[in-house]
């Protein structure tokens, strides 16, 4: 216990006493935590678009006049035990005439001019949300070849199919360069982390050759270097989630304005432990890493 | 105590150090090792220390053979042959009193005992007065001194100085050579390395000469002669 406290001491007195190198690692810290959470925000800020959009995702079909209930209904059926379906949804040409007329209540003009026609000229239809966007192709296939074609008035996927398609493809391209851009953020911070260990230990390797020489073990030496970086990415970290916490709370207005949907501090708050142990897991562990790697070279005395 | 067979030491890439060099040291002896520069003076002591492994020969301490010798167990034979240095090799940022602190807490001895033995440490060499100084802040022969007292806190069985006055003036060499005899007086076996005839013929101990690597003379007590 008393050889621990020590280790403990020598670490906290390491940290004390390299104040340009430790000041840099707390900055080089505090930057690639920084870069980390955006790397992860951006992720997120992706998902939550194409989320939102896919939610806005849907297709009609609309029925002939002539059309049977019963067969609008079995299409539906069909419809609905589709893997990918989320829901459909069946409004009647009397369902749609209420809901026109309840929309454009304030719209006099509309209103009066719905009432001078004495028919209702809306027809049936079903709303299809699929799961992924994917598969509004797959229904739309199965409903163009299936036998209640006859029934069928118009699909508006085919007027929408463009779009979504290219969305599709869109939301894939931005993900994967989305992910290659934290991986490269990531490698950096590895790489800057580790030559920054490298260079704070290699301006104490005459002082770890001392210790070698008074007879301490490797474990003696290595760990208050360990600790003593811990220590500075430690406190970087903190400054960054500060810094962070700080920009979420002043720019909660700001993006929900953008995207109604899209709450970063919620996101931040409601995975809190999971973010902050992977940013700080990836500094640490990288800083354990190098610190072992650099130190390895000056131990072999 | 210290036995060395025909040990030779080869640095790449075909640089021979010391070659085929025999002798053994009694505990409590008094070694000084002459000779000119590169003659394997150095060389012997970093054998001694198993800072440096023979490329052929056998080297034992005491029953410690040194090629069958692992890490923890060069860690603890480290603390036993404690060195000083001619260029100190001390903590320089840290205060007189923690250079000797150090090694204490690292044999794991308690607050009490580190502070008791540090304090009679320091007074052997004359620093008390100087022990929250920084030891960068303190003169050669202060410096050597606070080396000196360092090794010795670790109540080494064997202490090597390699050249400890090459960098002092001669009432300091004095000083560190006095220190030595005494601490030899108190049991301890010394090897001092050193090319400063003066001291060599003051001390009237055993001489190992080294020419090129070899042993070419070995009297006790001995004069300094260089080839």
């Amino acid at each position: 216990m008393l050889y621990l406290l020590r280790i403990f001491r020598e670490s906290w007195d390491l940290f004390k006493r390299r104040k340009i190198i430790t000041f840099a690692n707390i900055f080089i810290t505090f930057l690639m935590a920084i870069f980390i959470f955006l790397g992860i925000f951006s992720y997120y800020f992706l998902n939550e678009s194409i989320e939102y959009v896919k939610n806005r995702l849907d297709f009609s079909i609309y029925f002939k006049d002539e059309a049977d209930k019963n067969d609008i209904l079995k299409l539906k059926n069909i419809i609905e035990s589709f893997q990918n379906v989320e829901r459909v949804e069946y409004v009647t040409k009397e369902e749609a005439l209420v809901q026109f007329q309840q929309k454009f209540i304030s719209n006099p003009v509309l209103v009066k001019a719905l009432n001078e026609l004495k028919i209702n000229p809306f027809v049936d239809y079903i709303i299809v949300r699929a799961k992924t966007p994917e598969a509004y192709d797959e229904i739309a296939k199965y409903v163009e070849n299936s036998p209640y074609r006859a029934i069928i008035d118009f699909l508006t996927y085919s007027e929408n199919r463009n779009v979504i398609l290219r969305f599709i493809s869109f939301s894939n391209y931005l993900k994967f360069f989305v992910l290659i851009f934290i991986g490269i953020i990531l490698l950096f911070s590895l790489l800057i982390i580790f030559n920054l260990t490298l260079l704070s230990i290699y301006s104490q390797r005459e002082e770890i050759e001392i210790f070698k020489l008074i007879g301490a073990s490797n474990f003696f030496i290595r760990t208050p270097f360990i600790f003593s970086n811990f220590i500075s990415s430690l406190i970087g970290f903190i400054l960054a989630e500060i810094l962070i916490l700080i920009i979420l709370v002043r720019t909660q207005s700001f993006w929900t304005k953008i995207l109604y949907s899209f709450n970063p501090l919620n996101y931040y708050l409601g995975n809190f432990w999971t973010i902050n142990l992977a940013i700080l897991g990836f500094i640490l562990i990288s800083v354990f890493i190098s610190s072992l790697i650099a130190l390895q070279r000056y131990l072999k005395v | 105590m210290i036995v060395f067979k025909n040990v030779t030491k080869i640095y790449y890439p075909n640089i021979t150090a010391i070659d085929k060099v025999s002798f053994e040291i009694k505990s409590g002896e008094f070694v000084i090792l002459v000779g000119r520069s590169g003659a394997g003076k150095t060389t012997i002591l970093k054998l001694i220390r198993k800072e440096e492994n023979p490329s052929h020969g056998n080297i034992f301490y005491k029953n410690w053979n040194y090629s069958l010798m692992r890490g923890k167990e060069v860690t603890i034979l480290r603390r036993k042959i404690a060195i000083i240095f001619q260029e100190f090799k001390l903590l320089l940022d840290r205060t007189v009193y923690d250079n000797i602190r150090i090694p204490l807490e690292i044999l794991g001895l308690s607050p009490k005992e580190i502070f008791k033995k540090t304090e009679e440490m320091l007074r052997l060499v004359d620093l008390w007065s100087h022990k929250t100084v920084l030891a960068k802040h303190l003169s050669g022969g202060e410096k050597q001194k606070l080396a000196i007292a360092r090794a010795l806190s670790m109540n080494p069985e064997v202490l090597l100085a390699d050249e400890p006055t090459g960098n002092l003036d001669p009432i300091s060499s004095m000083e560190i050579v006095e220190l030595l005899k005494s601490i030899n007086e108190q049991g301890i076996t010394v090897i001092l390395a050193t090319h400063h005839k003066d001291i060599v013929n003051y001390l009237n101990k055993r001489v190992i000469t080294l020419h090129q690597g070899r042993v070419v003379r070995d009297e006790n007590p001995g004069k300094y002669t260089l080839i």
